[in-house]
């Protein structure tokens, strides 16, 4: 998948699902600040994740993401890191 | 004592989403029972369900507020919308007025969900983070209180079929003492096929799959269970001093609260004799005789069993006493109409009763043709009767052997 898909796909679910204004989704939008995301809607928003890009953030890695940008490099790093394996 | 007045009411029910609609509803004896096939392809044995639309709430409250409401709760914010708008009490006198919410709830069914959930994913998380809210039995209060960021006593009560008129009655203690001016009482009740089972595999519900509408036949020899009924109502109670200061219209003075347990050990077994009680110590709280009440809106939920105790209890206190002149009261029961809203039951037959006193008339008990033999010296109401109402009293009862009485009265 390639950034621009990633951001696309992104962006639709929080346009509809989380019901956030087309005009705020910038990358520098901070998660808190501007586009009024608490906590509930980060835990909320791994599930979403998972659901649309098959990929389980872990709590303390979602805590990290602090703009929009930050939140498209993550799903990216993600989507692109080696499948664990159990050996 | 403090006197507690009902200054507003609302309602989402299978008679209408909006007081005026159920008026209309109750005066023509419009049954608001389907029958569902889906409810018979899962297994159940009774099929009929009351036909309550879902709210869109979408265009009246933020995301953040819906994830955490229940199917129960959305009904009880769309009622509760409505009580506080009649009653005139705005987002911004709730912020300057301390305002309870008391509920009648039991359960609701998104427990399982999560199980089906789990069972497959294996992982908590995917839970999402809002799952908990919605599966409590206080969802619906705790919702009501962030939505309308309430500040007085917060309270969910559980007692079966009667949770929302003990909820009624638990709310007018509180006023009548002074703990409180304001409480937004009422009842509300998930209309899910899960909420079902359980009573159907009791063998409480009706099986009269073929005539949905006829099926609800509340004292009638032919009966053959309830019917599968919720949503949503509220009111807003207030001590009658503070109503009148800030200039709101008074509905009714809740003026009787009455309650009593069975005491016996058959779990499942109304009690003609608690029955009796609850409506004795609920006319004593309001200070009346049995001869002072023109209607009581009777619980008679159609089952076997229910039905009789109930017939009993009205007649030894309506009938039989010394002080009820021995003339029984008109009574219907609405849920020959509704079917059995369960938690909700108390409180939308305080409201049926409040809008025919209102409006001087007598709802009908609809599908009644040959009425039991224990209730042959009732004046149970087939027709609609118009006439003026100035007392009522609603029953309510619940398993477990739980029974809560609610006398009305106009306010002069």
């Amino acid at each position: 998948m390639t950034k621009q898909e990633i951001i696309e796909k992104t962006n639709a679910f929080l346009v509809d699902e989380y019901e956030k204004d087309p005009a705020l989704l910038k990358p520098e939008a901070r998660f808190r600040e501007d586009l009024d995301l608490n906590s509930l809607d980060y835990m909320d928003l791994m599930v979403t994740v998972k659901r649309e890009f098959d990929i389980m953030p872990a709590p303390a890695e979602m805590n990290l993401v602090v703009t929009l940008g930050d939140f498209y490099d993550f799903i990216e790093k993600k989507l692109n890191e080696p499948a664990k394996t159990n050996e | 004592m403090r006197r507690v007045v009902v200054t507003g009411m609302g309602i989402w029910s299978c008679l209408g989403q909006d007081l005026q609609t159920v008026t209309e509803s109750l005066k023509q004896g419009r049954s608001g029972i389907v029958f569902d096939p889906k409810r018979i392809e899962y297994g159940l044995q009774s099929g009929l369900v009351a036909n309550v639309p879902k709210p869109d709430l979408k265009p009246l409250l933020a995301r953040k507020f819906r994830v955490s409401m229940s199917e129960d709760s959305e009904y009880a914010y769309m009622a509760a919308k409505q009580a506080f708008t009649q009653a005139g009490i705005t987002d911004e006198n709730l912020q300057q007025t301390e305002v309870g919410v008391i509920f009648g709830n039991d359960g609701n069914e998104h427990q399982i969900e999560y199980y089906k959930i789990m069972e497959t994913e294996h992982d908590s998380l995917m839970l999402g983070p809002n799952a908990l809210f919605r599966a409590e039995t206080s969802s619906v209060t705790m919702n009501l209180n962030s939505i309308f960021r309430l500040k007085g006593i917060n309270l969910t009560i559980g007692s079966a079929c009667a949770s929302g008129s003990h909820a009624i009655g638990y709310a007018k203690l509180l006023i009548a003492q002074g703990l409180q001016d304001v409480i937004l009482v009422g009842g509300a009740c998930g209309m899910g096929i899960w909420g079902a089972v359980a009573a159907d595999g009791l063998g409480a519900l009706s099986v009269r799959n073929d005539d949905p509408t006829r099926a609800s036949r509340p004292f009638d020899t032919n009966r053959d269970g309830m019917i599968y009924s919720g949503g949503a109502a509220a009111l807003v109670l207030e001590e009658y001093e503070h109503a009148k200061a800030r200039g709101a219209t008074i509905l009714a003075e809740l003026c009787g609260y009455g309650f009593s347990s069975n005491g016996i050990e058959d779990i499942s077994m109304p009690s003609a004799d608690a029955e009796y009680i609850a409506m004795k110590r609920a006319l004593a709280d309001a200070g009346l005789q049995p001869s002072d009440i023109d209607y009581v809106n009777a619980h008679a939920t159609s089952t076997v069993a229910g039905d009789i105790e109930e017939a009993k209890a009205l007649t030894r206190l309506f009938v039989q006493s010394p002080s009820s002149n021995l003339h029984s009261p008109m009574i219907s029961s609405t849920k020959s109409m509704t079917g059995h809203e369960n938690w909700m039951a108390g409180a939308s037959e305080a409201i049926y009763s409040i809008l025919m006193m209102q409006n001087n008339f007598v709802a009908p008990n609809i599908n009644l043709e040959h009425k039991i033999d224990e209730a042959k010296d009732l004046n149970i109401v087939s027709e609609t009767v118009y006439t003026p109402i100035n007392a009522v009293l609603s029953n309510s009862s619940g398993m477990g052997g739980t029974n809560s009485a609610l006398v009305f009265r106009k306010m002069e």
